[in-house]
């Protein structure tokens, strides 16, 4: 039903009365029009006819009714003359497109030609069998009485001329129904897509409601790809819609599968006979006419599809078809942008606190931190976490570290081997470089991603997701986790690889000038010794404390030996270039800025080299180019150095000050050493008094023994504690003794 | 709750190491099991050192886990201060020896008192012994002093109950000290670290322990220092030299109580110990409570008899003390030499080693000859001996070099025999060079001395390290008839 | 309304926290003095770790301590061994 009455107000009435009227004019008739229940919608053109509608619409109203029901189905203008044969009623019925007729003009009335006696003298004419009230009859004869009679050809046009007026209603009647019914679709969808709740529906409920309000077919529904060449319907309306949600199809296969595969709306018709209709009878629909389809797509993409399904041939197009098309392209288009944004967004969500994160992950120290990092992170990032592990191959022997969360043992480790036995083993040469899906986990898809530092696949992370889709949709975010992770165990590798380079080769340069130069070797020692003291008491970071310790040991060698070694030394061999430049112009102030390793070396050896270990440094002027907060910052350490010491030795009942600072140190040192290299208790008397600088004479006198004893003693000692000569006996024991 | 404490005090026994160089000996062996110990100390001072180094030294050293709880710290924090002092936490919290738990005051209360709780839950889990709880301050903060006073209390009861020893940290500031903290009263000991000022500029660290129930403590600041691995505290008044008996438990008492404690219990079984007395001195009573506890202990001696004293003589004043020498020759347990020709009670004869006539040469011989068989003798050798050993007797006998040739190598045969030795001296009368020789040679001297118009005694040196301060000896009327003071 | 990528921010930020914290017994609340954070973001952060079993969650509302759940590890998985 359209309703169309309800459209019959405002200009829309005024024209067609104005028409009306015009028309009665044109043809001498008087003319009303009313709805098919015989209800008056106009105003009648004459004034007499319009008073008594006022005085009997009940009545009037009646008998129009009778008098459509006996037209029923007519959609064409007709004469009757039902009263009495040869008075004239012309009724048009107002026929909008094929819709049931809700509109009927009413003009009359006519006599034909040379009837006028007949019908007076009928029966009929003072009693009529008609039900209705006498008034009208008497205003009838009436004008029986006064209306000229007309020819057939007279009574043709007229009938010709209330049809014209009938079709002429009808288009304005029609234009009013659709621009209405737009208007209402237009305000349904503003409706829907406009209202709060629908901004946080998700956006398969909007497609519904969008679709559920459209007549362009009976059925909609709305699919997505689940993985490449499978898609699943996601929602449905109308009839079979449970049967239909949660349907798969692929590529190709059938209507929807060949819709996909186009980048434009496909359409058919009349496919009742069609087999790829099949699809939809199988899930209850009893018959299908035709078959349209929307893809969903955005930037080349296909997401999925919308497709509507009209069950028979609809016979008129009361919907702006065009329009509907276009809007659920347009739905298609939005929905696959809306699916672009939401990946996209979804990964933004992730990018940008994995890149807020990653200065902090960088200075993560230890490697087992890291695979805790990389599994608890990626579970962070996943859409759908639920398990993760990290398979790591430290060292060359045959055993693998991993580090799982929901994937324990015994699959995690079964999982783990496989890992290892394909990229970790010693024979892959070639590293890996991309991503891996592996079906072949039970009861996990598993994304594989190779971390790969200092040439080799040394780690994998592999991560669960929930379908491949998913996997599409995060390997960028976890190839960038797998990226961190790579580039933070390569820091944490190179940094381990370049210590233990760099400290061994210092080590080794050290030892090759004792060979030489006892006495230098024995100052580099105590320098590299008073550096760490130094860095200990706060005057140096670490890693500072460390780089000039291995300066210290190195002094003695060529700077440009040791830039020989590529990357190791260079701020070892900076030092020691700047060290000796102040020392060997120690008068000169310079008017570029020593490095501070250089200027610390300066003092520290100073300090090594004097007699009591005490320089009688701070005289600064002693000290050019070197920052005077600096040597306050050295002094401040000597003393804090010397205040234990000086402490204990007023505590000492015998003031002898070099001899029982040595006895404090001992303590630690001498235990330490006896206990280190298996002296015996005479050669640990012997070392006590070493230690207390004593000489062979002094030795044998106090522990009442021959000179030559003592020598033996002292070879033993020597040969027992690998050392050369006293001083690197005694540097020994204050090794071994406190600070 | 009475239960759990009786079976504290009965635990108290045994001192649980704190592992921190030197505190254990100002603890006298450490701190009592399921002790509650209250560090405290200004910012700076180095109570988180010691804390973690004292959970630390008891995971390596004791496989004793411990746990550290933080309120304000954050472990990460911690794990890297305590990297410069070598200690690698992670990986004793891996090996489960370690846990460095951050959590909110109330929070621990609340899981402390729950039932199969967190807390008790972490404490199973490892088996911990120790607990450093840094800072039980926030108690005071976040709550009336009464509730936070029932709070510490109650979480000192929870360590007794698991028997965890433990540190609780206190910020400590000059204020706080004007009125005593009501821990003080809770806690079983109170550790103290200061910064004190030294030479005008700098500041020395310092350390007391102001109470420790169960145990005896080194009174007074002793100054401590970071090291390399940790904090290093050197007890006043020490060296810290010739620790060799330190681990020796057993003691051999004075029979002066007072003397015994200025030795931690007393003269250590084996050791040679050196008294030095100066020619005023009165020595008499010191030396007889010394020998007449060893009779009275069951021990077995050998006297040097002295010029100046007959057998019969130090027969009667070993009887002031409730000892019959005679009796105790008769046992077999006491013998003399004798290096005069004097004549004494027929009773007493065969308990002489008469050395009279024994030149220089022989005198080792000679004496070895007579006192092997008695040492040897079945019935003594399962016994302790004593040597009472004369020096200035020796010294004007048979002359200084003689001295010093014979009693080093004597020395280290009574050592290897596990005999314990007390050698009487007059240092001021043998020479600078003769006495540090002796010195050296023994393991403890105690020395007194008379000045003015008191006699003093002092512990000089000890195997552990420990030296006294100077005390006044006093004289009572009942045994042992001295006091010091 | 708050941006899921400021509550992932939070996931990570509280990851890490018990990443180099792992025997941190923590409520929310006490979570957002640590961090800095709102204490509701905070919630829903660790809410979420639990949900990934990153977190064990003891207790309910304001008294929920979270805690650390150490991953599962193997140092020792030989290779060559088969299953």
């Amino acid at each position: 039903m359209l309703m169309i009455e309800s459209y019959f107000i405002d200009d829309n009435a005024d024209s067609c009365q104005e028409l009306q009227n015009v028309y009665a004019e044109l043809t001498g008739l008087f003319i009303f029009i009313t709805n098919d229940q015989g209800h008056l919608l106009s105003t009648p053109s004459d004034a007499e006819i319009a008073s008594l509608f006022v005085t009997y619409p009940k009545e009037l109203e009646d008998s129009l009714k009778a008098e459509i029901d006996k037209l029923k189905g007519l959609r064409v203008t007709a004469l009757s003359d039902q009263w009495i044969p040869g008075i004239k009623w012309i009724i048009a019925p107002v026929s909008i497109d094929q819709q049931p007729i809700e509109m009927y003009i009413w003009a009359g009335i006519m006599i034909q030609e040379n009837t006028r006696q007949a019908i007076i003298d009928h029966v009929n004419y003072n009693s009529p069998d008609l039900n209705g009230p006498s008034e009208v009859f008497r205003m009838m004869r009436e004008r029986i009485q006064r209306i000229p009679e007309d020819q057939p050809t007279q009574i043709e046009y007229k009938k010709e001329k209330i049809s014209k007026l009938s079709k002429a209603i009808a288009l304005i009647l029609k234009a009013g129904y659709k621009e209405k019914q737009f208007a209402q679709r237009l305000t349904t969808l503003n409706e829907t897509l406009r209202s709060d709740t629908s901004r946080n529906m998700p956006i398969e409920e909007v497609t519904r409601a969008v679709l559920a309000s459209s007549d362009l077919a009976d059925v909609f529904g709305f699919a997505l790809k689940t993985s490449p060449g499978t898609y699943r319907i996601v929602s449905s309306t109308g009839p079979a819609a449970a049967e239909l949600k949660g349907a798969i199809f692929h590529e190709g296969e059938g209507f929807l599968g060949q819709a996909v595969l186009s980048e434009q709306l496909s359409h058919w018709k009349d496919v009742g006979r069609d087999p790829r209709s099949h699809f939809f009878l199988q899930k209850g629909l009893a018959s299908i006419y035709e078959v349209q389809c929307f893809p969903i797509r955005y930037d080349d993409e296909n997401y999925g599809l919308l497709f509507g399904i009209g069950l028979e041939e609809k016979l008129s197009a009361t919907t702006n078809v065009r329009f509907e098309e276009t809007l659920i392209s347009l739905i298609g288009w939005y929905i696959g942008n809306h699916i672009t944004h939401g990946r996209m967004e979804k990964q933004i969500q992730r990018f940008k606190p994995l890149m807020e994160l990653a200065s902090v992950m960088v200075s993560v120290q230890d490697i087992q931190r890291v695979l805790f990092m990389l599994v608890d992170m990626s579970l962070n990032l996943v859409w759908t976490p639920s398990a993760s592990i990290v398979v790591h191959r430290a060292s060359e022997d045959e055993k693998v570290q991993m580090v799982a969360r929901g994937m324990e043992s015994p699959g995690g480790e079964a999982y783990a081997r496989d890992i290892a036995r394909r990229y970790l083993e010693n024979g892959n040469n070639q590293p890996a470089t991309s991503s891996y899906l592996n079906r072949s986990v039970p009861s996990a898809l598993m994304i594989e991603y190779p971390i790969v530092y200092a040439d080799k696949t040394r780690a994998v992370l592999a991560v669960a997701i929930g379908d491949e889709q998913e996997g599409e949709e995060c390997r960028e975010i976890l190839s960038a986790l797998a990226t961190m992770g790579s580039v933070i165990m390569k820091l944490l590798y190179d940094r381990q690889q370049f210590l233990s380079n760099s400290n061994r080769f210092a080590h080794i340069l050290h030892e090759s000038i004792r060979e030489w130069n006892v006495a230098q070797y024995q100052l580099a020692t105590d320098a590299q010794k008073i550096v760490m003291e130094f860095a200990l008491w706060g005057g140096l970071s670490k890693e500072e404390g460390e780089t000039t310790a291995r300066a210290c040991l190195m002094s003695f060698s060529d700077p440009k030996t040791l830039r020989s070694f590529p990357h190791l030394f260079e701020q070892e061999a900076a030092m020691i270039e700047d060290f000796k430049q102040i020392q060997q112009n120690p008068n000169q102030s310079s008017s570029q800025a020593y490095c501070k390793g250089g200027q610390i070396m300066v003092l520290v050896f100073a300090l090594a080299a004097s007699a009591d270990n005490d320089i009688q440094l701070m005289n600064d002027s002693q000290f050019t180019n070197i920052d005077p907060a600096l040597i306050s910052q050295f002094r401040l350490f000597m003393l804090s150095r010397h205040t234990l010491q000086t402490e204990i030795s007023l505590m000492e009942e015998k003031p002898v000050p070099r001899a029982l600072t040595a006895e404090v140190a001992e303590g630690r040192g001498l235990d330490a050493i006896v206990k280190e290299f298996g002296l015996s208790p005479r050669e640990k008397e012997v070392l006590e008094l070493v230690v207390k600088a004593s000489s062979n004479k002094e030795i044998a006198a106090a522990l009442f023994i021959s000179e030559h004893t003592v020598k033996n003693h002292l070879t033993n000692i020597f040969n027992k504690m690998s050392v050369t000569d006293r001083a690197q006996a005694i540097a020994a024991v204050f090794n071994k003794s406190i600070g | 709750m009475q239960k759990s404490e009786a079976a504290y005090t009965k635990t108290l026994k045994q001192p649980i190491s704190t592992g921190i160089p030197g505190l254990d000996d100002i603890l006298c062996g450490g701190i009592p099991p399921g002790g509650v110990v209250i560090l405290e100390g200004e910012p700076g001072t180095g109570k988180t050192t010691i804390g973690m180094q004292f959970l630390v030294e008891g995971a390596i050293k004791h496989n004793e886990p411990g746990i550290y709880i933080t309120f304000e710290e954050l472990p990460e924090q911690i794990y890297d201060d305590m990297e410069r002092f070598g200690w690698n936490l992670k990986d004793l919290e891996r090996r489960n020896l370690l846990r460095v738990i951050c959590i909110e005051p109330e929070i621990l209360l609340e899981q402390m008192l729950e039932p199969n709780g967190l807390f008790e839950y972490m404490i199973k889990e490892i088996g911990c012994k120790r607990v450093v709880m840094d800072s039980i301050s926030l108690f005071r903060l976040m709550s009336s002093e009464q509730e936070a006073r029932t709070n510490v209390y109650t979480i000192r009861n929870i360590m007794r109950k698991h028997a965890l020893t433990s540190f609780f940290i206190r910020e400590y500031s000059e204020v706080e000290g004007m009125h005593i903290p009501f821990e003080n009263y809770i806690c079983d000991g109170i550790v103290r670290l200061s910064l004190k000022p030294l030479m005008e500029k700098y500041r020395k660290r310092t350390i007391e322990v102001l109470k420790m129930r169960g145990t005896r403590i080194l009174e007074g600041e002793h100054t401590y220092k970071f090291v390399e691995d940790g904090v290093y505290i050197i007890p006043s008044l020490s060296m810290a030299e010739d620790k060799i008996l330190v681990q020796e438990t057993e003691v051999l008492s004075t029979g002066i109580h007072s003397l015994d404690e200025l030795l931690m219990g007393g003269i250590p079984k084996g050791s040679v110990f050196m008294i030095d007395t100066n020619s005023k001195a009165n020595y008499r009573y010191l030396l007889s409570s010394i020998y007449a506890q060893r009779i009275k202990d069951d021990d077995c001696t050998v006297t040097m008899m002295s010029g100046n004293t007959t057998l019969d003589m130090f027969a009667d004043t070993i009887d002031l003390f409730g000892v019959s020498l005679r009796q105790a020759v008769d046992e077999g347990k006491a013998h003399f030499i004798e290096h005069y020709k004097r004549a004494v009670d027929s009773g007493l004869e065969k308990a002489l080693i008469r050395v009279d006539d024994v030149e220089n040469d022989e005198y080792a011989n000679t004496l070895n000859d007579k006192l092997s068989p008695i040492f040897e003798c079945e019935e003594l050798c399962d016994k302790r001996w004593f040597i009472y050993y004369d020096l200035n007797t020796i010294i004007s006998e048979r002359g200084k070099e003689f001295v010093v040739k014979y009693f080093s190598e004597e020395i280290s045969l009574w050592r290897a025999l596990g005999i314990t030795v007390m050698a009487h001296c007059n240092f001021s009368e043998i020479g600078t060079e003769t006495a540090s020789f002796l010195e050296r040679t023994c393991n403890g001297v105690i020395r007194t001395w008379v000045d003015g118009n008191y006699q003093y005694l002092q512990v000089t040196k000890s195997p552990s390290g420990r030296v006294s301060a100077p005390h006044i000896v006093a004289n009572i009327s009942e045994t042992p008839f001295v006091r010091l003071v | 309304m708050v941006a899921e990528s400021d509550v992932i921010t939070l996931q990570m930020e509280c990851t890490l926290f018990f990443e180099n914290n792992p025997y941190a017994l923590e409520t929310s609340t006490g979570m957002s003095k640590r961090l800095g954070r709102n204490a509701n973001l905070i919630e829903r952060a660790l809410n979420r770790l639990t949900e990934l079993s990153i977190l064990e969650k003891n207790g309910q509302g304001t008294r929920a301590i979270y805690r650390y759940k150490t991953p599962y590890i193997q140092t020792e998985v030989d290779m060559n061994a088969y299953d």
